[in-house]
C-alpha cells in the first residue's frame, strides 16, 4: 500500500510508455531477419536464438524484414522476363496480361506467375476459372516463357526464349 | 543494499533522460503536420497503382481464392465477425472516415482520439490492399508505426486547433494577450516519439544492408547488382533514367557503396544527431532516386525523416538571424484588450508570429509608454479594435490590419492571396465587420 501512495502519475505514464517503446523496438528487431547476424555464436544461446525465429513475412505486418534487391549479380546473369501464354478451346494464342484477369501487376506476378512456375496447381485452376468466367471461354493449355536478357558490362542482349512450364489443363483438372 | 540499489536505478535513470528528456512540443507537432498531411496526399491522390478508391474497388471485385487477409486484418475485422473480405461500401466509408479523422488530426481539432482512428483506418484499408499479394508491403509499413507512435503521443499539444482554442479562452478571461512562444514551450513526453520512428528507420536501414551483405557480400557493389536491378525495374515500369543508369557500369559501382554504406551506418544519428544535416539529405536523393530510376515506391519515407529535424532551433535560428541582420523593426500591432474579438484575433496572428516580426501593443496600458505609432494616431482611432503600424509608416484599421499582418507571419503567407481575391475579400471583409459589431 506505502509503494503505491508513492506512485506518481507522471512515473505511471513513464513505465507505460517504457512498454511501449520496449515492443515496439522488439518487435521490429524480432521480425528484421537479417540482423539476426549479429545474434552471439555462444552454444548456450543457440536455444533461444531458434526459438526467437520470427514467423514468415507479413505475418506481422507492419514490423516486416526488408530483404529488398538483394542478391549479388554477376556478369552472364540473366534477367528473366515472363510472359504467359494460353491455347483456347478454338486453337487461338493469346498473351494473358494483369488487366486480361483484372488483377494488379504484382497479383499477377506473385499469383499466376509463381503458381505456374512453382506448380502450384489449385491456384492455377482458380485463375484459369477466373480467366474462362471474364471471357467466356476454355482454356486448354497454359505456358511460361522466359525471354531472358544478358546482364554485361554496359548494355543487355537478348538471348533464346525458354519454356519454363507448360500445362494442359485437362490433366491439371483431373489430378 | 545502496550499491545494488545504484545498479538499478542508474540504468533506469539513463533509460528515462534518453527517452523523456525535456523536448519542445513544436518538433513533435510539426512532424504530426507534415507526416498525416502527406498520409492525406497518398489517400486522395492517385499513385502508382491509381487511387485508393480504385484500389479499394478492384480488390473487391477479386476472387476470394486471391483472399489471403493479413493477421493485422482479421484482429481489426474480428468484431464484425467478417470470414469473407470486407464489403466495398464499408471499406469506403471507412476510407472517408479515415480521411475526415485524418484531416482533424492535421489541424489538431481533438487531435488524439482522431489521429488513433486515422491510424488504425489507415493500417486496415492497407491491410485489405496486401491481402491480395503482400510482397510488396514495405513501402507503407513504417509510416503505419509513425503514424501509431504519432497517435500515442502529445502530438497535439502545441500547433492544434485544439490548443489555440485554450489559449483564446484563456486570454478572453484574463482579458489580455498572454505573448508566448510556442517553439520554447517543452514536454518530458515529446521526446520518444520522435526518437522511436527514429529508432525504427535505424533499424530497417540496417537490416536491409546486412540482407544485401549476408545473400550478396562485397559482390552486391560489383556494380552488375545494381545495374541488373535497374535494368529490370527499369523495362517493367518503363523508367528512362533506369535503363540509362542501368548501362554505366562505374556509375553503378559507386551508386551500391554508396546506397550500402548509407543503410548500414544511417543508425550512427541515433548516437551523432548532427549527422542528420549528411544523411537526411542524401535518403531524400536515394529514395527520389530509386523512385525515378526504379519506382519503388519509398518516397513516403522522405515525409517521415520531418522527427529528425529541430524545427524549434532552426525557426529560433532564423528569428535570431533577422535581428543579427539588423532587420528588427517590426510593424506595430495597436489592439484593444477590452475587445473580445480583438482579443481572439490577436491571439491568432501571436500563435503563429513564430519569428517574432510583429510587435503587439494594447493601447489601454501602452499610450502613457508614448511608442512613436502611438503618438502619431489620433485619440479617436484608439477606438478602432484593431490597429496595424507600417514600418512605413502607413496604418491599416480592422479586417486590412488583420490580412496585412498575414504577409508578415510565413505559416499563414497563404492565406493573404486568398483573402486578397476580390469576391472572397469582400466576403471576409463583412464576416469581420459582423462579429466586431457582435462585440
Amino acid at each position: 500500500m506505502s509503494k503505491l501512495s508513492h506512485t506518481h502519475p507522471y512515473k505511471f505514464t513513464v513505465n507505460l510508455l517504457s512498454i511501449v517503446i520496449l515492443f515496439f523496438i522488439g518487435i521490429q528487431f524480432y521480425t528484421a531477419k537479417h540482423l539476426r547476424g549479429f545474434w552471439p555464436k555462444f552454444r548456450r544461446l543457440q536455444y533461444p536464438y531458434k526459438l526467437l525465429k520470427p514467423p514468415p513475412d507479413p505475418n506481422l505486418w507492419p514490423f516486416v524484414s526488408y530483404p529488398m534487391y538483394n542478391y549479388a549479380k554477376h556478369e552472364g546473369d540473366t534477367i528473366k522476363q515472363y510472359s504467359i501464354y494460353a491455347t483456347l478451346d478454338d486453337s487461338t494464342e493469346v498473351l494473358i496480361q494483369p488487366e486480361d484477369l483484372g488483377v494488379n501487376y504484382w497479383v499477377f506476378m506473385y499469383g499466376l506467375k509463381e503458381s505456374l512456375r512453382l506448380e502450384k496447381k489449385e491456384m492455377i485452376i482458380n485463375f484459369v476459372q477466373l480467366y474462362e468466367s471474364r471471357y467466356h471461354t476454355k482454356i486448354i493449355n497454359l505456358r511460361l516463357y522466359n525471354y531472358p536478357l544478358v546482364l554485361q558490362k554496359d548494355k543487355i542482349i537478348e538471348a533464346e526464349p525458354q519454356l519454363v512450364k507448360q500445362y494442359p489443363i485437362a490433366e491439371l483438372m483431373k489430378k | 543494499m545502496i550499491p545494488m540499489f545504484n545498479k538499478l536505478t542508474m540504468p533506469w535513470e539513463w533509460w528515462t533522460t534518453y527517452w523523456f528528456r525535456l523536448t519542445p512540443l513544436f518538433n513533435l507537432a510539426i512532424s504530426r503536420i507534415i507526416i498525416v498531411g502527406s498520409q492525406l496526399f497518398y489517400l486522395l491522390v492517385p499513385g502508382r497503382d491509381g487511387t485508393i478508391v480504385s484500389q479499394l474497388v478492384n480488390n473487391s471485385q477479386l476472387p476470394d481464392f486471391l483472399y489471403n487477409p493479413l493477421p493485422i486484418l482479421k484482429i481489426i475485422l474480428f468484431p464484425l465477425e467478417l470470414h469473407h473480405p470486407p464489403p466495398v461500401v464499408l471499406l469506403l466509408a471507412i476510407l472517408a472516415l479515415t480521411i475526415i479523422t485524418g484531416t482533424f488530426g492535421l489541424i489538431g481539432l481533438f487531435t488524439t482520439l482522431n489521429l488513433i482512428i486515422f491510424a488504425i483506418g489507415n493500417i486496415l484499408i492497407q491491410a485489405y490492399i496486401y491481402s491480395f499479394g503482400a510482397l510488396y508491403s514495405h513501402s507503407q509499413a513504417l509510416v503505419m508505426i509513425s503514424l501509431f507512435i504519432l497517435a500515442l503521443s502529445p502530438a497535439g499539444q502545441v500547433l492544434s486547433l485544439d490548443d489555440l482554442r485554450r489559449r483564446i479562452r484563456q486570454n478572453r478571461q484574463r482579458k489580455s494577450v498572454d505573448t508566448f512562444d510556442i517553439q520554447q514551450e517543452k514536454s518530458h513526453l515529446a521526446r520518444w516519439p520522435l526518437l522511436l520512428i527514429q529508432w525504427m528507420f535505424a533499424i530497417i536501414y540496417l537490416d536491409s544492408a546486412m540482407s544485401k551483405l549476408l545473400k550478396g557480400g562485397l559482390d552486391w557493389m560489383n556494380g552488375y547488382t545494381l545495374q541488373y536491378y535497374l535494368w529490370q525495374d527499369g523495362l517493367i515500369w518503363n523508367r528512362p533514367l533506369g535503363i540509362w543508369l542501368a548501362g554505366q557500369h562505374t556509375l553503378a559501382i559507386l551508386s551500391s557503396w554508396v546506397a550500402i554504406l548509407f543503410e548500414a551506418t544511417f543508425f550512427f544519428v541515433l548516437f551523432f544527431p548532427r549527422l542528420i544535416w549528411f544523411y537526411i539529405p542524401l535518403g531524400i536523393c536515394f529514395h527520389t532516386g530509386i523512385y525515378i530510376a526504379q519506382n519503388a515506391p519509398f518516397l513516403k519515407y522522405i515525409p517521415c525523416y520531418s522527427v529528425f529535424i529541430p524545427w524549434a532551433e532552426l525557426v529560433k535560428n532564423v528569428s535570431k538571424r533577422r535581428r543579427i541582420d539588423g532587420s528588427t523593426h517590426n510593424p506595430e500591432i495597436i489592439y484593444d484588450k477590452s475587445d473580445n474579438h480583438c482579443l481572439t484575433i490577436i491571439t491568432v496572428l501571436s500563435y503563429f508570429n513564430w519569428f517574432n516580426r510583429l510587435t503587439f501593443r494594447d493601447w489601454q496600458t501602452q499610450h502613457s509608454s508614448q511608442s512613436n505609432n502611438m503618438a502619431e494616431i489620433a485619440l479617436d482611432d484608439y477606438q478602432k479594435p484593431l490597429y496595424l503600424v507600417l514600418p512605413s509608416g502607413s496604418k491599416r484599421k480592422g479586417f486590412l490590419a488583420f490580412r496585412e499582418s498575414l504577409r508578415y507571419l510565413p505559416p499563414l503567407w497563404l492565406l493573404y492571396p486568398v483573402l486578397s481575391l476580390p469576391f472572397i475579400s469582400k466576403i471576409s471583409a463583412n464576416l469581420y465587420k459582423s462579429m466586431e459589431s457582435r462585440q
